[in-house]
């Protein structure tokens, strides 16, 4: 991560996501908390992107979040978050344990087809099961709780807020463990030569296969987290424009590292706000503008002009270190 | 057998849409090798185009056997300009760049069409019914029927047929061939690549404002309606094979039979039919069923 | 249920609507705003403003900014004016939740009227109880709003889904007492499901005969339905239901019309009047239309003889080139509710402006007036109102088809009473 070289940044960043509920306003809070869930959600996709590889059907396990939220309220009176954090990654993860067998074959823009058929298939089961999901009318997530205590109202967001935050510092130093690893350099090598991995002895299906079942687990904590946010669960949460989006944001943000998915996910929330209360009938053409600039001017997303700051700042260090 | 009969013509007429909403996604991606998420919205421009023309065309008096041309008209406009438009000033900046990117500027820009859209048109829904009606219906297996659906059919196998004439067979097509296998080469022996590159999208760009102009008489064109036929063309090309116009051709009647058997035997079937066709497929035969196995480079 | 040859409006109510006119054109002029009233009253409006439900979420957009610029002509609610926020639904429940909190925390409205979407008023509705944001729904559908958890903050101004099934199964009853055989062809979703259940139970209640020879589920908006056309026609039912709307119901009469499907077998649209403007000539007269379980109508009451009713067709006509149709008469419900629900929390509080909660204490059991008539917020914050309800007829002066023979149900027959679930109501109906 280029970040090490500047360690004091990424400190202040997260001292200021701790000090978010204190100092901006309660429906920024509620962004910023969104943002976090979806986060993970996006940075499943990014895993990928640092291989080379799109996926347009991610958001189906962010979808087995949301529904073990949704299914956990229906049918069992299960709300607790701290219990339904670990289990959304569990499903998230045995789905995609059982869909990666399949996918860990195919490659580019099949990987890409192949992943949206399956989460169109799944939209189209939580849209059919009416009696069981509630069909298009979604299910309530209800009020969660956290180890056993229900907070009252005005606490609650906080609890929620924290929750995120908690997890999403978990969930960074665990992929960022993941990509120092020997796995991880697998992943960023797909993306140069397939063949010469091979050469060095590890598989890449291998590597595919369980980068896929990591992508899953950490779709299905995003869905957990924004089901209890939104508190309101349908079946677009598997819908191939959700996919979209989060590959979308991926690149906004920038994909090189852990950070900037989180970095692109408060960004787009926020652009996305904002466009639709300064153009309510064409805030989607201000997303598409917005992301052709990135694309054309800024190819490695938000987070490169940090890292740009960072390089230059670092060297200025370096200089004067010499000097 | 009269049941059968039936299955059979609507499987043909909904594979005839099919065809025509996916066959320019299938030869952009064959020439550019680029995924064309704007698709569904040069289909849509195509659709509302033409319905916008022949709407005017009535309304100052033409004979509504003139609104036939104006399903023509249309969609060579959307092609003329949305296609040079689109590849010289976007698609041409993201060339040999990640996959990624480029899946997503195209995506911006179904975005942006989507909006472009409603800005120029409203909200109101727009639709032209003479084209559809002055052909008439008849009747088979006990059933009335329309002549402009069974058109579309003959229209989709014209089409095609010139399509796969214009690749396999002119000076032009070989050209192209040659460009899909090996770029760097076609530049070496005097191709210029770039045009080929605008053409060809261009021709694609036509193709999907053909698809829904010709479907355009038979439906209402409102906001939003390019979404699924996004989805639906990326189904249709990924089991035929992704670059293969007989694929297509053959996708779409996959997808089209299988969609009116759902709806004539099991009804609770329709909605996810196509999308368990393409999985089986695909996991069957990763390329599609006429998609070429890619040499892994090293 | 009762014909509507006549009018309907008796002559008491219209000397009832005239002297309230009169009232209300001249007290805001004089009295100054109320104390602790603020500069404006900020509301926000949520409805479709793209994508396929844009079709009359545009409507809604139109009726909201003719009406509440007239309120401001006239002098507002008691002297403070109305400022719309307008907030475009499409877009998904995580969005509606964030745009709903923005409304709220940001923007600082103090009501939302608004939610088309069975999906999203059922997402808004808990985070409105949890700001305590007076939130008027007036369009969306489904019973869970009201019938699956205590609300305090949400209201709705207008009937549920099962009212239209309910209405539909009375109507072609009468219309057609000796039917056999039914069909459905509805969208593969909530919406498309609970119409046809609620139908095809509430028929076979009031004529346990009947028999259903198809059930049809198309995906959402497809824009292809020759194969569901074919097999209609192959079954050949007396009587088909379809809850299609927008640009799905217009591909749907376009394709099926000219293959005589709307002439073989009765057909139901639940929500065909708001395409009759838009159908024109396309839609064949015969066919049983209903604007949703809706009882205004543009010529019912007739404007004629209704002056609130003439001041909005006219109105609307004027300034948007349409009638007004379904969305539009029911978001004239929703705002005027509010309107009256702030001004009768003025008068309780001794002409102070009100708190959130007095202004909820006034709506429940408020009756206001709408062009339809007089409409009454239950205590269980739902309203239930008649529901018109007709067979189409080409009409030369308006170039489009409009409603013959229409009938005016009555609410007691298309609603559950307060207190009842609506699946069991309808799973106990009794002619």
């Amino acid at each position: 991560m280029e970040a090490k070289r500047l360690p004091l940044a990424p400190l202040v960043g997260a001292a200021l996501l701790v000090a978010v509920p204190i100092v901006l306003p309660d429906w920024m809070k509620f962004i910023v908390t969104l943002a976090m869930a979806k986060f993970m959600a996006v940075l499943s996709v990014a895993l990928f992107l640092r291989a080379n590889q799109v996926t347009f059907g991610h958001a189906m396990f962010y979808a087995v979040g949301a529904y073990t939220v949704g299914f956990g309220a229906k049918w069992f009176g299960v709300r607790d978050a701290v219990l339904l954090v670990p289990l959304g990654a569990l499903f998230g993860a045995a789905v995609a344990a059982l869909v990666g067998l399949v996918m860990a074959r195919y490659r580019e823009v099949f990987f890409a087809m192949l992943n949206l058929a399956f989460s169109m298939m799944l939209y189209g089961a939580f849209l059919k099961l009416y009696w069981v999901t509630g069909g298009t009318d979604g299910l309530s997530a209800g009020i969660p709780k956290f180890l056993g205590y229900a907070p009252s109202r005005e606490y609650l967001r906080d609890f929620l807020y924290y929750t995120a935050l908690g997890v999403t510092g978990v969930v960074i130093y665990a992929v960022y463990r993941f990509l120092a690893s020997p796995l991880g350099f697998y992943l960023k090598a797909m993306a140069d030569n397939e063949i010469r991995i091979e050469y060095s002895g590890e598989s890449v299906r291998h590597v595919m296969y369980v980068t896929y079942v990591l992508s899953g687990a950490l779709g299905g904590v995003g869905g957990v987290l924004a089901a209890f946010t939104v508190g309101h669960i349908v079946p677009e949460y598997s819908f191939w424009i959700q996919s979209g989006e989060f590959v979308f944001v991926a690149l906004l943000g920038g994909y090189g590292s852990a950070v900037g998915p989180l970095v692109g996910s408060i960004a787009f929330e926020f652009i996305r706000t904002y466009a639709s209360k300064y153009f309510p009938n064409e805030w989607q053409m201000v997303l598409g503008i917005i992301m052709l600039a990135i694309i054309l001017f800024r190819p490695g997303g938000l987070w490169t002009i940090y890292e740009g700051i960072a390089a230059r700042f670092g060297r200025r260090e370096r200089e004067v270190e010499r000097a | 057998m009269r049941t059968l009969t039936i299955i059979l013509l609507d499987g043909a007429v909904f594979a005839a849409v099919l065809f025509l909403i996916s066959v320019g996604l299938t030869l952009v991606f064959g020439v550019l090798r680029i995924l064309n998420v704007s698709h569904g919205g040069i289909y849509a421009f195509g659709a509302y185009l033409a319905t916008f023309l022949a709407l005017r065309l009535l309304e100052i008096g033409g004979s509504p056997y003139l609104t036939y041309l104006m399903l023509l008209v249309g969609p060579v406009i959307v092609g003329l300009i949305a296609g040079p438009l689109i590849e010289r000033v976007f698609l041409q900046r993201v060339y040999g760049r990640a996959e990624a990117i480029q899946l997503l500027l195209t995506f911006s820009i179904f975005l942006i069409l989507d909006d472009l859209m409603k800005l120029i048109w409203g909200t109101k829904p727009l639709f032209v019914s003479e084209p559809y009606k002055l052909l008439g219906e008849f009747s088979i297996a006990g059933i009335r029927y329309s002549w402009y659906q069974v058109l579309l059919i003959l229209v989709s196998i014209v089409f095609g047929g010139a399509l796969v004439w214009a690749v396999r067979g002119t000076r032009f097509g070989k050209i192209v061939v040659s460009v899909i296998n090996d770029r760097e080469i076609s530049q070496a022996i005097g191709i210029n690549v770039n045009r080929i590159f605008m053409v060809s999208f261009t021709l694609g760009a036509f193709c999907a404002a053909l698809g829904g102009a010709l479907v355009a008489p038979t439906i209402a064109v409102v906001p939003g309606f390019a979404v699924d036929a996004t989805v639906l063309a990326f189904a249709v090309i990924a089991i035929g094979g992704m670059g293969s116009l007989e694929g297509a051709a053959l996708g779409a009647l996959i997808v089209g039979l299988l969609r009116a058997l759902a709806v004539h035997l099991l009804p609770e079937a329709d909605l996810v039919v196509i999308y368990l066709a393409m999985i089986l497929v695909l996991v069957a035969r990763p390329q599609g069923l006429f998609g070429q196995v890619e040499l892994r480079r090293i | 249920m009762q014909r509507v040859g006549k009018p309907r409006i008796r002559p008491w109510l219209s000397l009832l609507t005239i002297g309230i006119l009169i009232l209300a054109a001249s007290l805001p002029a004089t009295g100054a705003p109320p104390a602790g009233a603020p500069a404006e009253l900020k509301v926000g409006f949520v409805d479709f403003f793209s994508g396929a439900a844009a079709t009359f979420g545009i409507s809604g957009k139109n009726t909201a900014e003719w009406l509440v610029d007239k309120w401001n002509k006239e002098g507002g609610i008691r002297g403070v004016k109305v400022k719309l926020v307008m907030v475009d639904e499409a877009g998904g429940p995580d969005k509606q939740v964030t745009e709903f909190r923005r409304l709220v925390l940001d923007e600082k409205v103090e009501a939302v009227v608004g939610y088309t979407s069975s999906a999203n008023c059922l997402a808004v509705a808990p985070v409105a109880e949890e700001l305590k944001v007076l939130t008027v729904i007036h369009i969306c559908g489904t019973h869970r709003l009201t019938e699956d958890r205590q609300i305090k903050y949400v209201f709705r101004t207008s009937n549920s889904q099962a009212a239209d099934s309910v209405m539909a199964a009375r109507y072609v009853l009468a219309m057609k007492p000796n039917v056999k055989t039914i069909a459905g062809a509805n969208e593969d979703y909530a919406w498309g499901r609970d119409s046809w259940e609620a139908f095809r139970i509430a028929i076979q209640r009031l004529k346990p005969d009947v028999k259903v020879v198809a059930e049809l589920w198309t995906k959402i908006q497809a824009g292809e339905y020759s194969a569901e056309i074919s097999k209609l026609l192959a079954a050949k039912p007396d009587v088909i239901h379809s809850s299609f709307w927008g640009g799905g119901l217009i591909t749907f009469v376009k394709q099926g019309a000219p293959r005589g499907l709307l002439k073989d077998s009765l057909v139901f649209f639940s929500t065909g009047e708001q395409a009759l403007q838009d159908l024109k000539k396309d839609m064949p007269d015969g066919v049983i239309v209903a604007p949703r379980a809706t009882s205004g109508y543009f010529l019912h009451p007739d404007p004629d003889r209704n002056p609130l009713q003439k001041e909005f067709v006219q109105g609307l006509k004027a300034r948007f080139d349409r009638y007004p149709d379904y969305p539009a008469h029911r978001t004239y419900q929703a705002l005027a509710g509010l309107k009256a629900a702030f001004e009768k929390a003025i008068d309780q509080g001794g002409g102070r402006w009100p708190k959130n909660e007095d202004v909820i204490k006034a709506f429940e059991g408020l009756t206001w007036q709408t062009p339809y008539g007089l409409i009454t917020m239950r205590p269980d914050h739902q309203v239930v109102h008649d529901g018109a309800v007709g067979l189409t007829k080409f009409n030369a002066k308006y170039g489009f088809p409009t409603l013959e023979r229409l009938v005016a149900v009555r609410a007691a027959e298309i609603m559950p009473p307060v207190g009842m679930k609506t699946l069991d109501w309808v799973a106990a109906l009794k002619k």
